[in-house]
């Protein structure tokens, strides 16, 4: 999870076909995750001492084989089931921890708000990573304790955003006339306050998908991810590093994998941001060409009646 | 519903009196941090009184304080000392009183576009107060709004969409409809047509009057614009750095301002006649 709130990005909106080609790239990964015991040619952990380290273009083994002759794309098609998965659970539950502390943070105010940001700080002083591994050191290993580990360490990522985002929100009129007119402090924290948070929300979230799926494979890479006898693309990296030198797409195959649907899920941020965050210049040059459009159109059709006449 | 101390009412619709005596509400400003903030008085010892059913003016420039009285007595922030009696009943210090009166009073805005939601439809923004406290039944809530929209000037049609479709005006007459769908006795009304087009402002104003005439509400109007004051209150006050300097009635308070603050005030204020400009100025 990155610990800044969203990043103003600089230079011209993204072109049309970066967004196609980020959005088909999740889902053809999405795809594989979901279907991948009938998409994978060969089971992950299948071993033939006959096939050991095969180049790509294997017959059989488009991608080659690694050290022991497991199939290398059958393994990064059921790697892709464990990232995808992680990654978008802990992008949820990390999503819904963050903006509720958010919330309450910015609404109350207060001492409320001291504490979680003091407590938030203190989070914020270790490095994402850091806190993650010591958090797998205690919890031990296994999927569910990465959600956690995950989750944990990457909540005020949300939350400090949303919290800043609330502080404004909540001296609007809106929100006032809706206190005025009796609704709890939770009513309006989560009807009124939620959707306008949303936006941002979302935005964090795309880019809080790529950050989730690149710490998991840092751990399986540490080792201190899922049991080594599951494959997952950092674990792949780890013992194909061994290999570097002589059969290179060991390391490199899986490395592309975690690169693409990274790179994807932040472009896909990106996009999101320029879409819905209406500070973003990009939304306002688009909201002004439109205007100028429909302003176009209108002048048009007005005059549109009298030309038969002329 | 019955009101504190058995009072009876027979639909909540009726006006109430409002009285306020020495308000007064501090801010700190400055950096908490690093002691220098100091403590600014935005309302300073600060009364009057409102009969049921009538409306007085509150007039000042921006930072009189004029805005932190009417969100008090909203009860949006709690004043540091005074006390706010609505019927007679000191609602600060009455908790219990407090809590049956929570929603009688209501306050509509300057600026509609900020006051509502904008990613509420209207139906539901005028339906939220009717359905917090459980004003009807469920199956009732729908055809209560459309009476009251169509009370407030809208079509029935306009509660499906979204508050950025309407103009100013329109948008202004959502803003009311929502505060008088929880039926409050009292209503501040918090430069309710300064965001708009002169045109638009008679309207929103005529509309006010008609309310308060058929639901004899009780108006606690805020402008920094004598005239829409002198025309609308029966009473008006005039405030400066968190003080009442002037009160009494508006046209004489416009013909003949006592306090020298509220002699600029009038002046400021464009004559559209010029013969009545020329007496001014002499």
């Amino acid at each position: 999870m990155m610990h800044v709130s969203v990043p103003k990005r600089r230079g011209r909106p993204l072109p049309n076909i970066i967004v196609v080609f980020a959005v088909t790239t999740l889902v053809f990964f999405a795809i594989l995750a979901i279907f991948a015991p009938w998409i994978a040619p060969h089971p992950p952990n299948a071993q033939s001492l006959m096939m050991r380290l095969r180049p790509p273009g294997t017959e059989g083994y488009w991608l080659g084989t690694d050290q022991l002759g497991r199939d290398v794309l059958s393994r990064i098609i059921h790697g892709a089931r464990i990232s995808l998965a992680i990654g978008v659970v802990v992008m949820v539950l990390t999503a819904m921890l963050g903006v509720v502390i958010g919330l309450i943070s910015g609404y109350f105010g207060g001492w409320v708000d001291t504490v979680i940001m003091r407590i938030v700080d203190i989070w914020l002083a270790f490095p994402f990573l850091v806190l993650a591994i010591a958090l797998v050191a205690v919890l031990g290993q296994g999927p569910d304790k990465i959600v956690i580990a995950l989750v944990l360490s990457g909540w005020p990522g949300f939350a400090r955003p949303v919290r800043g985002e609330v502080l404004q929100l909540r001296e609007r009129e809106y929100t006032l006339s809706a206190r005025a007119l009796g609704v709890s402090p939770f009513g309006v924290m989560f009807k009124h306050l939620l959707p306008n948070v949303m936006p941002t929300v979302l935005v964090l979230s795309a880019v809080d998908l790529g950050y989730n799926i690149l710490a998991l494979a840092s751990l399986s890479f540490l080792g201190l991810g899922i049991g080594a006898e599951t494959a997952t693309w950092g674990g792949m990296l780890a013992s194909g590093r061994n290999y570097v030198a002589t059969a290179w797409w060991l390391a490199a195959l899986p490395g592309i994998a975690i690169f693409l649907v990274v790179i994807s899920s932040n472009l896909i941020g990106d996009w999101l941001r320029d879409r819905y965050d209406p500070r973003s210049p990009f939304r306002q040059a688009r909201n002004q060409s439109l205007a100028e459009a429909r302003a176009a159109k209108a002048a048009q059709s007005a005059q549109a009646p009298t030309q038969p006449n002329a | 519903m019955s009101g504190p101390d058995g009072m009876m009412q027979e639909d909540g619709r009726q006006g109430r009196a409002l009285e306020v005596r020495n308000l007064c509400k501090s801010f700190r400003v400055g950096s908490e941090t690093f002691a220098r903030s100091e403590l600014v008085k935005a309302v300073d010892d600060v009364s009057f009184a409102i009969a049921a059913g009538t409306t007085m003016g509150l007039v000042g420039e921006s930072g009189s304080g004029k805005s932190t009285v009417a969100r008090m007595i909203t009860r949006l922030i709690t004043p540091d000392s005074g006390e706010i009696l609505i019927d007679g009943v000191d609602v600060l210090q009455n908790r219990q009183a407090a809590r049956s009166f929570a929603r009688t009073v209501q306050i509509v805005f300057q600026d509609p576009t900020s006051s509502l939601n904008p990613r509420w439809k209207v139906g539901n923004l005028i339906a939220e107060g009717i359905r917090v406290h459980r004003l009807c039944p469920g199956n009732e809530v729908n055809g209560r709004v459309i009476a009251l929209a169509r009370r407030c000037g809208l079509d029935a049609d306009s509660l499906d969409r979204y508050p950025h479709e309407f103009s100013g005006g329109q948008r202004q007459r959502i803003a009311i409809a929502r505060a008088l769908a929880v039926e409050p006795g009292i209503v501040v009304l918090d430069e309710p047509v300064s965001a708009l087009d002169v045109s638009v402002q008679a309207q929103i104003l005529a509309l006010l009057q008609e309310l308060q005439d058929a639901f004899g509400l009780t108006y606690l109007l805020i402008a920094h614009d004598l005239a829409v004051v002198e025309r609308f209150c029966a009473h008006v006050a005039v405030m400066r750095h968190g003080q009442i300097v002037e009160a009494g009635d508006p046209h004489q308070i416009h013909s003949d301002p006592q306090h020298p603050y509220t002699r600029s005030l009038v002046e400021a204020h464009p004559v559209p006649d010029p013969r009545r400009r020329q007496r001014q100025t002499a």
